[in-house]
């Protein structure tokens, strides 16, 4: 079966054959897509210790961080440092919400749901958060 | 971040109490969070936003919750049944949803399906999740009884939510409850302050 290239309701990732004079073919959109291959390449290309990571988060085995309240508040305060870092293009949503609501800044139980989303990798943490306010498009306008 | 129920529009709330997604009220044998999808109960309005943001509404109900948030929240999407929209515009929709804005670990997705001729269709759907999230993306084919019985090896008891009947009264029920404690939380918010 034939999908046409403008109908291709995927978008343009989907329908992007390697040949862009022929035509795509649904078979070739679905298996040209992701295979098992390529999770296989994906897990082979981690070390041992992330694949048993990935497993352990898998089968609900994984441990999960000691949380003491030393460990806690340095790795807020890491994570703010990496708030601090981004440029203001890239904390601008964030900007706009500690504007509208300053609280956000403060509030320890609200950098510490973004920590644990990243095991405490702070930067991670960081760039999460700012990700996440920029989402009021597709959300709706959130309440501040 | 908190998004009430009135943000949602009426087919918003509407597919929202045929629990076509929904986050379970008990955790799974780990302590994580399960969420629920019936892909083919949902229902593409106009606004192809809308499915994004009732996934964000449920998510968003265990924002609060430090053990969910510690150990993490299985996605469980089910492809059986008969499909209300194209299945490749329900694919199109979810693709909106910002799977790596996500303000909580996602443990893992375990896609069910019992027809064979989906099953391209589902490996395509690995290409809309980060890739962190595609290496924690497992596919479970075969009847109700089997694949109930692959999911409990993961700690999963998901069957009665995934193989229900469209009249099952007790869900009906369980669902009316969730959304009677959501109101009351957003209540509760109007009354002091959101919960972050």
């Amino acid at each position: 079966m034939i999908i046409p290239r403008e109908e291709c309701s995927l978008g343009s990732w989907f329908c992007n054959p390697l040949d862009s004079s022929k035509p795509v073919t649904r078979t070739d959109a679905f298996l040209g897509s992701y295979t098992d291959a390529d999770l296989a390449a994906y897990l082979n290309a981690l070390s041992f210790g992330e694949r048993q990571r990935v497993e352990e988060d898998i089968h609900g085995v994984a441990d999960v961080t000691e949380e003491t309240f030393d460990y806690v508040s340095a790795k807020i305060e890491e994570m703010q440092q990496a708030l601090s870092r981004l440029s203001p293009q890239q904390r601008q949503a964030w900007d706009r919400a500690v504007f509208l609501r300053p609280a956000f800044a403060e509030d320890p139980k609200f950098h510490l749901m973004f920590l644990r989303a990243h095991r405490f990798r702070h930067d991670d943490a960081a760039v999460l958060l700012q990700h996440t306010f920029e989402q009021n498009e597709i959300f709706g306008e959130m309440i501040y | 971040m908190y998004l009430p129920i009135v943000q949602l529009t009426k087919e918003d709330q509407a597919t929202f109490r045929t629990g076509a997604f929904r986050m379970l009220p008990d955790r799974d044998r780990s302590g994580r969070g399960v969420f629920v999808a019936r892909l083919a109960d949902y229902n593409i309005t106009n606004n192809v936003k809308s499915i994004a943001r009732r996934g964000w509404y449920v998510y968003s109900a265990v924002e609060d919750d430090p053990q969910i948030q510690r150990r993490g929240i299985v996605t469980v999407p089910y492809f059986g049944g008969n499909w209300k929209s194209s299945p490749l515009e329900v694919l199109r929709v979810a693709s909106l949803y910002p799977f790596d804005a996500q303000p909580f670990h996602e443990v893992s997705t375990h896609c069910v399906y019992s027809d064979s001729t989906r099953r391209d269709l589902i490996q395509t759907i690995r290409k809309f999740f980060p890739k962190d999230v595609r290496m924690r993306f497992r596919l479970h084919f075969g009847s109700p009884l089997e694949t109930e019985y692959v999911l409990r090896t993961f700690g999963l008891d998901v069957s009665r939510e995934l193989f229900r009947e469209s009249d099952d009264e007790e869900l009906s029920r369980s669902i009316e409850e969730d959304i009677r404690k959501r109101q009351q939380l957003d209540d509760d918010w109007c009354l002091s302050e959101a919960p972050y």
